[in-house]
């Protein structure tokens, strides 16, 4: 009696165990297919999980998407704009830009023809159309505000479509890096297209790309199949299939790659030193993100008392060891930067005078300024006012707060207390949106046009809208305007050069470094050629291959 | 019985309003929004836009109208969308619920079938080298970090041994039994562990209480076998608190594990709520929650009910 009870417990046991690691099976069905035919899979140890599918609506940095859906253009390992559905970036030079009488620009884009969407139906200008549209109605498209620019648009022909736009920018072919398509969405209105489940999450989100949606395993991976009709040749893609899962931890993701399953992952600066798995290796991947030190000047929630004295802004900057903080902190991975832009970019400026690693002139520019140690508590003041300010961090970036605490030792040595305070992303948005803060480490991206007046054009409502640090400079606002409407290269560089030069000089940002993303490739990977751009390192997976 | 489970059931109502309100406001009064998803794009939002977005999911509104929208919305069986990937909560939930119970299934009863007899030795064999061993090994589990003893596992048998793989729940493409029990093999032994550390201590002190009885001595001096009298008349009297304090774990199986699945990439519920709190998915925080809460409140009836049951000392007339 007793023996046959524990038999029973024990069977029932070990069925539940069973059951359990079997459970959840049903999603089998790629697997018997895909062991044979030794099929190409590429297993990427992606560092998150997509919010949705739509690029337009999805509020992260989208790449994964582009090998489905594409654009009139992506950007490449050069940081150039390259055309993909259009035929060519339509400029002046090839009379795709037009200027009107009333000052307007019309610009013509021709499509290839006889391109296909996923489910067989041709991809034609009305997409293009369509897309706009999609644009100009859903606000929550985070760059509405450039497509707004054009103000008419006009399908000429299936593969010909004629924008107008109100005034001339640079930016112009970076905007359009994915289609809808129209003839799955258009019975939608606006507000139900962005929450479209099929298109959001899967089964009908459909594109012109490379590959295809194949499966979404919620919190797992993403899975894109070989489109077999691709538009560039039967021959492309050379893949038959991706798998991207999703290891949002660091450290395991750094596990995973040493593991040997993934052919491709991004890991952190600090672990490039400890790699070296045999078949795999890191490419440093110039990315166009900039570091940088902000100093709030406005009057009203900065610290002009402190920082509106170029000599102390100067004196700050020539105190902080950039090369320490390069070294300690991430090993020495990256190149200190001295501007905003990039030299992934052709209007890097490398001939900029900055304020150099310095202390005994931080020390001469601060005393010359009025700030001295005047009741020996080892720290500067003046007119009663002690030199202490506070970095605003956001919980999270370790690598911004890292940042500040290197900093904050290397300016106790002159006299400067630093402070640090911490809030979550969305306070420290609604702080840094109203300026209520003294400083900030940030790392933001330079977008390919490498234009400038979002950052530091004088905030007046129109320009300027991330401009939170107070920065104002006549000179500077005139010559970022005007290199925004100039599209000749040597014309724009100059304008372009001098205003990184006044950047340095005003020292209301205090350049750091210019990142480099480590990425962990296969050995086996063909083509690869990482792009540190906002659309990734998937512009031309068509050509990647496992050898 | 029957009386005493209506009025309990009657009494969760209140309650798990009250819940509600509580876990409204906490996650209201965090400072921030779910606009600060906007700025991880690495991009630069128009202020415009931002209040355009928040206008859209409703979150310029008080709090107290975002509540009863929200309780309205829930008592109609609607537990509203998600603001990150625009889904209804309800299907995200119900789509991570089965991986969820599977790694937290099976961690509880491997737990279970060695934290027993672990016990159970332990109490019998009082201060023998097994019980200062299996106390030392509790208080060192008890005491790890799940996340560092998680990477380090990995280190072992992922990146040095290369048996096991780090992340997933099957090899996308291969499947099949022994390919996902090597892929649940290292996250459930993680869980597992720690609830057999704990379990273990409670069987064991219980036990202890148990071999001191009267009773005890009686089986004994009966002329009653040692097995006997332990497994049929200890174990038995001495599992009721243990029952009790595991029916309470069963709750927590359906809210997952937070950290584990982080490292080991589980597509489990624990990971989304840590998700939706990053980005401040207020719907899908509250969907996950009030799921938990729930649970909590039920196996805390059940416990009760198996209690009595359990023990005719105890009535709840």
């Amino acid at each position: 009696m007793k023996t046959w009870k524990i038999a029973f417990t024990t069977v029932l046991l070990l069925t539940c165990v069973f059951g359990m690691v079997f459970a959840g099976g049903q999603k089998d069905a790629g697997a018997a297919q895909s062991a044979d035919g030794g099929k190409k899979i590429l297993y990427i140890a992606y560092d998150r999980e997509l919010d949705l599918f739509n690029p337009f609506t999805s509020q992260m940095l989208c790449d994964l998407q582009h090998n489905v859906s594409e654009g009139l253009i992506i950007t490449n390992d050069k940081n150039e704009f390259i055309p993909v559905l259009a035929k060519e970036i339509p400029t002046f030079e090839n009379g795709g830009v037009v200027k009107n009488a009333d000052g307007t620009y019309d610009m013509t884009w021709h499509l290839h023809e006889g391109v296909m969407w996923h489910d067989g139906v041709e991809f034609t200008a009305e997409d293009v159309q369509f897309t706009l549209d999609f644009v100009h109605n859903t606000p929550q498209v985070y760059n509405q505000s450039e497509y707004n620019k054009i103000i008419k648009s006009e399908v000429i022909d299936k593969y010909t479509i004629k924008f107008t736009w109100d005034d001339l920018y640079t930016f112009y072919p970076g905007i359009f890096e994915a289609m809808l398509p129209k003839h799955v969405l258009g019975h939608l209105s606006w507000e139900e297209i962005a929450r479209y489940e099929p298109y959001n999450r899967g089964p009908e989100f459909i594109g012109t790309g490379p590959f295809m949606f194949k499966e979404w395993k919620s919190g797992e991976y993403i899975r894109i199949v070989r489109n077999p009709n691709y538009w560039r040749g039967p021959q492309y893609p050379l893949i038959d299939e991706m798998v991207w899962q999703f290891i949002p931890d660091q450290t395991a993701r750094f596990n995973a790659m040493k593991s040997g399953a993934y052919h491709i992952g991004q890991i952190e600066a600090t672990q490039v030193k400890n790699f070296n798995t045999k078949g795999l290796h890191v490419e440093m991947i110039p990315s166009n993100v900039f570091y940088h030190i902000d100093l709030n000047v406005t009057k009203e929630g900065g610290r002009p008392e402190l920082f509106s004295d170029v000599r102390v802004r100067r004196a700050l900057y020539s105190a902080i060891d950039r090369k320490a903080i390069v070294d300690q902190l991430l090993e020495g991975t990256v190149q200190i930067a001295n501007s905003p832009i990039p030299p992934t970019s052709a209007y890097h400026n490398p001939n900029i005078k900055a304020a150099q690693y310095n202390p005994e002139e931080a020390k001469r520019l601060l005393a010359e300024a009025g700030w001295r140690d005047t009741n020996g508590d080892g720290i500067l003041d003046k007119d009663g006012v002690k030199f202490s300010f506070t970095f605003m961090n956001r919980s999270g970036r370790a690598d911004r707060i890292a940042i500040a605490q290197v900093v904050q030792a290397q300016l106790k040595a002159l006299g400067i207390e630093v402070l640090m305070k911490e809030y979550e992303a969305a306070a420290w948005s609604e702080r840094w949106r109203n300026s209520q803060w003294d400083a900030q480490v940030g790392g933001w991206f330079m977008s390919s046009d490498a234009s400038l007046t979002n950052y530091y054009h004088t905030r007046d409502g129109k320009n300027g809208s991330n401009n939170f640090t107070g920065m104002g400079n006549p000179e500077l606002d005139q010559l970022m305007l005007k290199a925004d409407k100039t599209l000749d290269f040597n014309e724009r560089k100059a304008l372009l050069d001098r205003a990184q030069q006044i950047l340095a000089d005003e020292v209301v940002s205090m350049y750091l470094y210019y990142r480099d993303s480590p990425w962990v490739v296969s050995d086996s990977l063909v083509n690869f050629r990482g792009s540190g751009t906002n659309l990734g390192n998937w512009w031309n997976a068509y050509e990647w291959d496992l050898k | 019985m029957l009386k005493y489970v209506i009025r309990r059931t009657l009494q969760m109502i209140p309650l798990l309003f009250a819940i509600s309100v509580v876990i409204f406001s906490i996650i209201q009064a965090a400072p921030g929004g779910p606009e600060g998803t906007l700025l991880d794009r690495g991009m630069f939002v128009d202020p415009a836009a931002i209040d355009a977005y928040r206008a859209r999911l409703g979150v310029d509104q008080p709090v107290y109208i975002q509540y009863f929208k929200w309780v309205g919305a829930m008592l109609t069986g609607d537990m509203g969308i998600s603001f990150q990937t625009q889904r209804p909560v309800l299907m995200m939930i119900l789509e991570r619920m089965p991986d969820t119970l599977r790694l937290m299934g099976l961690s509880f009863i491997v737990a279970a079938i060695i934290a027993i007899p672990l016990g159970v030795f332990s109490a019998v064999k009082q201060y023998s080298t097994f019980d200062f061993l299996a106390t030392g090994a509790s208080f060192i589990a008890i005491a790890m970090p799940v996340f560092w003893f998680g990477l380090m596992m990995q280190y072992f048998f992922s990146v040095k041994l290369q048996w096991l793989p780090v992340a997933g729940t099957m090899t996308v493409g291969v499947g099949g039994f022994m390919d996902k029990l090597k892929h649940i093999l290292m996250p459930a032994t993680v869980l597992s562990l720690h609830s057999i550390a704990g379990w273990s201590r409670y069987m064991r002190s219980s036990m202890l209480g148990v071999l001191n009885q009267d009773y005890i001595r009686t089986a004994h001096s009966k002329g009653l076998e040692k097995r006997t009298v332990i497994s049929v008349h200890a174990v038995k009297n001495a599992s009721i608190p243990v029952v009790s304090v595991m029916t309470l774990d069963i709750a927590r199986l359906f809210s997952g594990a937070v950290i584990t699945e982080t490292i080991f990439g589980w597509p489990g519920i624990g990971r989304m709520f840590i998700q939706a709190m990053h980005a401040r998915d207020y719907p899908l925080l509250m969907g996950i929650m009030m799921m938990g809460s729930t649970m909590v409140v039920v196996f805390n009836l059940i416990a009760d009910v198996i209690y009595g049951w359990l023990d005719p000392r105890i009535s709840y007339e």
